[in-house]
Parts: C-alpha cells; structure tokens; sequence
C-alpha cells in the first residue's frame, strides 16, 4: 500500500481482474492438467510477491492434496460415492487458480485505489462505490463475527456441532441479530464519511493514488493471454 | 408517498454494506459445505439463513434499482472470488427479477417481497451449475481411461432433473427463510426501532 504513494511495485487492480477473467472464463472446459499446473505456481508467484508467501503456500499445497487424493482414490475399486467426490474434486480443483487471484485482489486492494481505477475505467459510480464498500467493510464484519463467536462461547452456547443441530434457527438468530444491528449503525457514519470525501459529487474526483499502468501490468496482460490461448487451444 | 428515483451515496453505502453481510454469512455457511454432499444443499441453507439480512434490507431499499445492485454486487465478489463469470449473470438476473417483483404494483406486500426473495435466492443454481457443466467435459475425458463403468456411476449420481429440483429447493427454502426473518424482523428490529 505503501507503494502505491511511491514508486508503483505492484499490478493495477484493472490488470489483476483483467487475467482474472480471462483464466475464468476459459477454465469451464476440457484442460490439460498440466497447464493448470502451471496456472498454480503462476499464481502462487503473484501471491508471493504482492501477498504473503504463506498464503500461497497454502493454496498450492491443497492443490497437490486434492490432486493426489484423486488418482489414490481412482485406484482404489469403483464404489460410486467415490466417482462422486472424485469428480466434484476434479472441478473444485480447477478453480484454485481463481481462489488465488481473487484472493490477491480482495486482500491487497484499497477501496480508495479501487474507486480512482474504476474512474478512469467509466465505470458508474452506483457499481464501483457498493464494490468499494465491501473491500472497506469486510474486515469489519470479520472481527465482528469473531466477537460474537467469542460472545456466545462465554454464554455457554457456542457454535459446537451439537448445538447447531439441536437448535439451528435460534443460532442462526444469535448471529444475525448483532451482526446487522452493529452494522446499521456503522454504516450510517460510514455514509456521513463518504459524503465528507466528497463521493456524492457529480465530477470525477482526484486521487492521490498512480493508477497509471506500469511494467507490472504489462507482464501480467501478457502472462493473461497466454494461459487464455494455452488454456483454449493446448 | 412519494419515491425518489434517483440513488444516492447513503443508498450505495446500503447496498455495500448489507452486501458484505451477506457474502460474510455466505462464507460462514459455507464451511458446512466441506462435507461433499452437503455442498449440493448449500444454497438452501443460505436461503435460510441469509433471509433475514434481505428483509431488513428490502425495508431500507425503497427505490427500484437497489435489489439489483446488491444481487450485482454480492454476484461480482462471488465471482472475483473465483466462482466463475456465470454466477455474475445470473445473479444480475436474479436480482432485476426480484427487484421487479418488489416493486410492482403501488405498495409493496409481504408477498410480494417473499417472491423477490424466491428469485433473488435463486443465484445459488449457478455457483452448482459448473459441476454439472464441467462434469459433463470431465466424464468424456475419462470414459476412455476409466471405462464405463465409471461413466455410469457418474451419470447416476448427476441426472439432468437436478437442476429443477435445486430451484423448486431454494425456491421452499426461501419461504421458509422469508418467515423466519419477518418473525426475527418483529422480535428485534421493529421493537428496538431500528426500522
């Protein structure tokens, strides 16, 4: 975030949703497992160097899980639960590379950088303001979760698998409850702070962020039509 | 009373910010749907769950275009979040629908707001649909290597009526949420004034 202000060291958001879709979109079909394999480690790259190393990690150990939990479970003798988990792993598996990408764009994004990239993209505001406000509020409602997990656990009717059985509407209930009426109030002062910044005006506003394309954008543009022609046509 | 047409910034904020509840709850839920089979019953368990969320949504959203933009919403991050470009379209769709059944007519009724939840929830088809896209693709793939005994057994757990069957689910479950969250609507929100 830093190096937004600074010298840019990271891909603008455009390009980042850019090979996001262009991966999506192709990934519906017939791949070879290889190139998804690349598409991982390709991904992993990206986490690693604008995420946490941890992150990637994680997500490239769970595809070589899933991966070989597959073909252990091919040889075992046919049963058709297993053909089942079989083949809902295979799908799952060919989206991690999304997971990954979604996951730098949702962790290293500003909704201030999102909103000055969304104007010079002309996107409508009524699209790109509610946008930004969930990559402002999501760790909100996370922490608000966690204290109210913490909440219930001190009165005794914590989330156990017991308790959600016996009683699932009522839990249900305990959650939302706090959660919604926490977040009224939040966002009403949020309100009050995006009209103070002046989101409510009709002109373009200025930004202090560079939301100029630079090297970064262009490796990853390039890297992005390369996986969509070796994904179409390998 | 007279509506104003146009959206404003408090209007946006709404929509980001019962839009973000809703995906958090999502996720919530979701954890549910580690176990592999549970997965195909996942979205009738957010239509439950979610409902209250919508109704003390849909009483804020009093103009048209708000239930839209929350389904456009909540549809973008599910697909950002890697869930595939079709979940953006149908949610879009789902959400116009809705929003349209909302808003019909000069007032609006509990009904009439049930039935937008019914097609709102209806979004969750397409976070399933790929499997049986994909499925499909797949199971050519491996009928040469696997045979066709796998190819059967495959065919078996995934006929083509499961579709309809997972709309006329989340269509009952939205009901059944729609309930649910008017009684929790009474029980907190409209006592305690936050309405």
């Amino acid at each position: 975030m830093k190096g937004d202000q600074k010298r840019r060291s990271r891909p603008n958001v455009r390009s980042e949703l850019l090979f996001l879709l262009a991966i999506n979109g192709v990934l519906i079909g017939n791949v070879k497992p290889a190139v998804i394999f690349a598409l991982v480690l390709f991904s992993g790259l990206l986490l690693c160097l604008f995420c946490r190393i941890s992150t990637a990690a994680k997500y490239v150990l769970t595809y070589c899980l899933m991966f070989s939990a597959e073909h252990l479970l091919m040889l075992l003798p046919g049963i058709s639960l297993f053909h089942f988990i079989i083949v809902i792993s295979s799908v799952l598996r060919k989206f991690i590379p999304c997971f990954m990408v979604g996951c730098l764009i949702l962790e290293t994004t500003t909704p201030g950088n999102f909103l000055a990239s969304m104007q010079r993209l002309h996107m409508p505001k009524v699209f790109s303001l509610p946008f930004a406000v969930v990559l402002r509020f999501f760790p909100t409602v996370k922490e608000d979760w966690h204290s109210i997990r913490s909440a219930m656990k001190l009165r005794g009717i914590g989330l156990s698998f017991g308790n959600v059985i016996a009683h699932p509407l009522r839990t249900v209930e305990y959650i939302i409850v706090p959660l919604l009426s926490s977040s009224i109030k939040i966002g009403d002062e949020l309100s009050a702070a995006a009209i103070a910044r002046g989101l409510g005006m009709e002109r373009d506003r200025t930004s202090v962020y560079d939301v100029r394309f630079c090297i970064w954008d262009h490796l990853l543009m390039l890297a992005a039509a390369v996986f969509f022609v070796l994904i179409t046509f390998v | 009373m007279e509506k104003k047409m146009k959206l404003e910034v408090k209007d946006l904020m709404t929509i980001g910010i019962f839009a973000t509840i809703y995906i958090v709850v999502k996720i919530i839920v979701g954890f549910v749907g580690v176990i592999p089979i549970l997965c195909v019953i996942l979205p009738m368990i957010t239509a439950v769950v979610c409902a209250p969320i919508y109704m003390l949504f849909v009483t804020k959203a009093e103009k048209f275009g708000m239930i839209t933009l929350l389904a456009a919403v909540v549809g973008a991050v599910m697909m950002i979040a890697g869930y595939g470009w079709l979940t953006l379209v149908v949610s879009f769709v789902c959400g116009l629908l809705a929003d349209v059944m909302t808003n019909i007519g000069n007032k609006r009724s509990f009904g009439k707001i049930l039935a937008g939840y019914c097609i709102f929830s209806q979004w969750g088809v397409a976070m399933l649909a790929p499997v049986w896209m994909q499925g499909d693709a797949y199971f050519k793939d491996l009928s040469e290597t696997m045979g066709k005994e796998f190819s059967d057994s495959f065919r078996a757990m995934t006929p083509p009526w499961v579709i309809p069957v997972l709309i006329a689910g989340i269509a009952v479950a939205a009901v059944i949420g729609g309930f649910f969250g008017r009684k929790i609507m009474k029980k907190h929100f409209e006592r305690s004034g936050i309405i």
